[in-house]
């Protein structure tokens, strides 16, 4: 492979092989913050869609222009005898089947999120519509007094003690927009839309947030899962003004909320990769330029087009290798200033893999040129002059 | 200056030179682009802030948690009798204040944004509160009719016919949630809030909407400027559990906004300016090191330090300059591409062009400092020694 000779070189130009390490770096930082934030965005959608296996979710609808719709919609309302209505319809497990009101609390903490603290009213005895897919970190889900509450995971913590970094915990008080509460229950970690969740009994929320009458949308459960398809059809079709989700559509539509950010994103990271090619190729065409008499002696005592092309490649690869390994801590530092790590080890671990492999493709793509005119090195020519 | 033999080391290395041009404008367009996008933001809410000289916004209140509260899209309710109180204050001028009722009709594709197109319900006579001092591109400003409206130049975009290229204009009608209107004027061009708006009557706004008895927000105009402050004093103080915001709290709040922006632009920026800088500096430094022997001549035939070092800073401005001037077509490319046109960034783009050039003359000075400290040190005797 001649990976030794590669090694060679580059170790001779040591402060040209440094800068584009150096440049390299910086560059795969970069990359690897866009993919650490955008897989950050997926998986939480992941997590959210996963929660709404088996529903039927119905607010007023949005016009779609690509962008999506908002999921949950703060402004979508409905009166309550159209809830009621649609929570009697044939196949829908009433139990499990509950109206909603969403109120926020507090805007998104980043751009396309749900809000950062979300207020969810529900009717006490029908937690699991919204809680359905969620697990407890501790206490219950029973929301039988009107002054219970359960806190998602980040509302927790908000509510804790100031000062203390100790989140609430069940059978603790809180005072929300000046109406004291009792914790009955905490949830695990969760998509951000429970994270920020204050779940409370329907009739408490609507008196608080002065909302007679009206609720923000109807979350069903269909008796039997292959109903969920008919049950979508039927509320379509008596309330054509509202709009029902079922899981598909909910993880389309949270797919197309962040199209624009996915193209943005992907259109920095491609340029990151063009300029890192660049960089790579013109110091390794430099290298085989200085060296075409070496090239033209190993041709000539035998060495195959197969083994230049390889050491060119190599010596590429190398240089592009060591940059991005060379990114990880630095990327590490700029995540912690921008986004408080928001990925766990494991994901942080798939996204610095999948960034190894765009440097090795990186170090190819860029081996390319100087490849093929290390190969096209002509042994007579080059070892002409002295 | 020895320019002319900066531009011949060029020319005679073609393939690299243009690589590294490439390589330039890959990054600064990236630059170009993120800054245009910036500015265009940065402009929108400037414009918008102004609109909302001496006026008070009052919403119910938020937790005080990192996050951008846009009042059009924060789902903020209010009671239809808290909204009266609000407007029979003391020194307030009732005629341009008005409950407001703000239902996002269309998502906006980019973030910190209003909705792409928002129904703005107001009441009948008190438009002057949400549309101050914007003028009509055609027709009223006034809302007579419960099915009357006044479109924002996007929202009579977004209305057009599908098919037709002609914006929706004052006399036609539109349909919103299964209801006709009749289009009684089209604002001018203005910031996104106002250019995004469906004006219409509040009650109608109530009804097809299902909100009877509720608004979002209360909008009020102080009699005299200078009581603005103690009106919102005022208005917390009564009113504990509705916030009040004058145009410096929104101000404020859209720096909150701009802020979180600016982090992640600038390290996108700074990322790049540092890849580019090393992509001239390896270039212009390997270009210095085969000419080690030329340099040795110069040096010897009396050409003093700062000619040396102005042919190789020469030689990486041309390599910037020339990469940041291939740049601009290919940030407008893109953005034209790939980005709406509800939200378009190039005349944003072509402001930040010249500051762009400048930032590339820059790279391109510290990207020739390492080899011009090369060039310089060159020792004439030692590089003419060998042949």
């Amino acid at each position: 492979m001649l990976l030794d000779l590669a090694i060679k070189t580059i170790w001779r130009r040591k402060l040209r092989s440094l800068l584009t390490i150096l440049g390299v770096a910086v560059a795969i930082q970069l990359y690897l913050m866009m993919n650490g934030i955008m897989s950050y965005y997926d998986q939480d959608i992941q997590r959210q869609v996963s929660a709404f296996a088996g529903k039927v979710f119905i607010q007023r609808p949005m016009e779609t222009i690509d962008a999506g719709e908002d999921f949950p919609s703060m402004n979508s309302s409905i009166g309550m005898e159209t809830a009621s209505s649609i929570l009697s319809l044939d196949g829908v497990d009433r139990n499990t089947s509950s109206s909603v009101l969403f109120i926020a609390l507090a805007s998104a903490s980043a751009p396309n999120m749900p809000p950062a603290l979300l207020a969810v009213g529900i009717e006490p005895g029908h937690e699991k519509a919204f809680l359905g897919g969620i697990e407890i970190e501790a206490g219950s889900i029973d929301l039988s007094g009107s002054n219970s509450v359960i806190l998602g995971e980040n509302a927790a913590y908000y509510y804790g003690n100031p000062g203390s970094e100790e989140p609430l915990e069940p059978g603790d008080s809180v005072s929300i927009q000046g109406k004291d509460f009792n914790v009955v229950g905490v949830l695990k970690t969760a998509s951000n839309l429970y994270s920020g969740a204050v779940i409370m009994p329907l009739e408490t929320a609507q008196d608080l947030f002065d909302y007679p009458d009206t609720v923000s949308a109807v979350i069903l459960t269909a008796t039997r899962l292959e109903k969920v398809g008919s049950i979508k059809v039927a509320v379509q079709e008596k309330f054509p003004e509202l709009k029902a989700f079922n899981q598909g559509d909910i993880a389309e539509n949270a797919n197309n909320i962040i199209a624009m950010q996915r193209y943005f994103f992907k259109m920095i990271n491609n340029s990151v990769i063009l300029a890192t090619v660049m960089v790579i190729t013109i110091v390794v065409m430099v290298t085989v330029m200085e060296q075409r008499k070496e090239i033209g002696t190993l041709r000539a005592i035998g060495a195959k087009r197969g083994r230049i092309f390889s050491m060119v490649v190599g010596q590429s690869v190398f240089l592009s290798v060591i940059g991005g390994v060379l990114a990880l801590p630095i990327s590490i530092v700029t995540n912690n200033v921008l986004v408080k790590a928001l990925l766990s080890a494991a994901e942080t671990l798939t996204v610095w893999l999948i960034t190894m492999g765009a440097c090795i493709l990186i170090g190819i793509l860029a081996s390319l040129l100087p490849a093929w005119l290390a190969i096209h090195v002509d042994p007579l020519e080059a070892l002409k002059f002295e | 200056m020895l320019w002319d033999i900066a531009l011949k080391n060029l020319w005679r290395r073609k393939l690299r030179t243009i690589l590294a041009i490439l390589g330039v404008a890959t990054a600064v367009q990236l630059y170009l682009m993120i800054s245009g996008i910036f500015t265009t933001y940065e402009q929108d809410t400037q414009h918008q802030l102004s609109a909302f000289a001496g006026k008070i916004v009052v919403e119910r209140q938020m937790e005080e948690l990192r996050g951008i509260a846009d009042f059009t899209s924060s789902g903020s309710s209010l009671k239809a009798e808290t909204a009266e109180e609000l407007l029979a204050l003391e020194g307030i001028d009732r005629s341009s204040s008005s409950a407001m009722i703000f239902i996002p009709i269309a998502r906006s594709v980019m973030p910190y944004m209003p909705p792409a197109v928002v129904a703005v319900g107001i009441e009948p006579g008190h438009e002057k509160a949400f549309l101050g001092g914007f003028g009509m591109e055609s027709g009223s400003a006034a809302l007579h009719g419960p099915d009357d409206v006044i479109l924002g130049q996007n929202a009579a975009k977004y209305y057009q016919p599908e098919g037709s290229n002609t914006p929706i204009a004052q006399g036609q009608t539109i349909e919103i949630q299964g209801q006709t209107f009749n289009v009684v004027g089209v604002l001018k061009q203005a910031p996104q809030i106002f250019g995004n708006a469906v004006i219409l009557p509040l009650e109608t706004a109530q009804k097809i909407f299902d909100r009877s008895n509720i608004v979002s927000s209360v909008i009020l105009t102080a009699a005299r400027v200078e009581d603005t402050q103690a009106l919102k004093t005022e208005i917390t103080t009564r009113f504990p559990t509705l916030t009040a915001s004058t145009q410096d709290d929104m101000t404020k709040n859209a720096n909150v906004m701009l802020e979180a922006m600016t982090k992640l632009m600038s390290l996108i920026k700074n990322s790049i300016i540092v890849v580019a800088i090393v992509v001239i500096t390896i270039v212009v430094f390997v270009a210095v090191m085969e000419q080690r022997r030329e340099i040795g001549i110069l040096r010897a035939i009396g050409a003093n330090r700062w000619r040396i070092f102005s042919l190789v800073a020469g030689e990486s401005m041309i390599i910037s300059l020339l990469g940041a001037t291939l740049a601009l077509p290919f940030a407008v490319f893109f953005v034209q591409w790939g980005m709406r046109s509800e939200f378009n960034s190039i005349p944003g783009i072509f402001q930040v062009w010249w500051q762009s050039i400048a930032v590339a003359a820059v790279i391109g000075l510290i990207a020739s400092l390492l080899p011009a400290w090369k060039a310089v040190h060159v020792e004439p005797l030692e590089a003419m020694r060998y042949e």
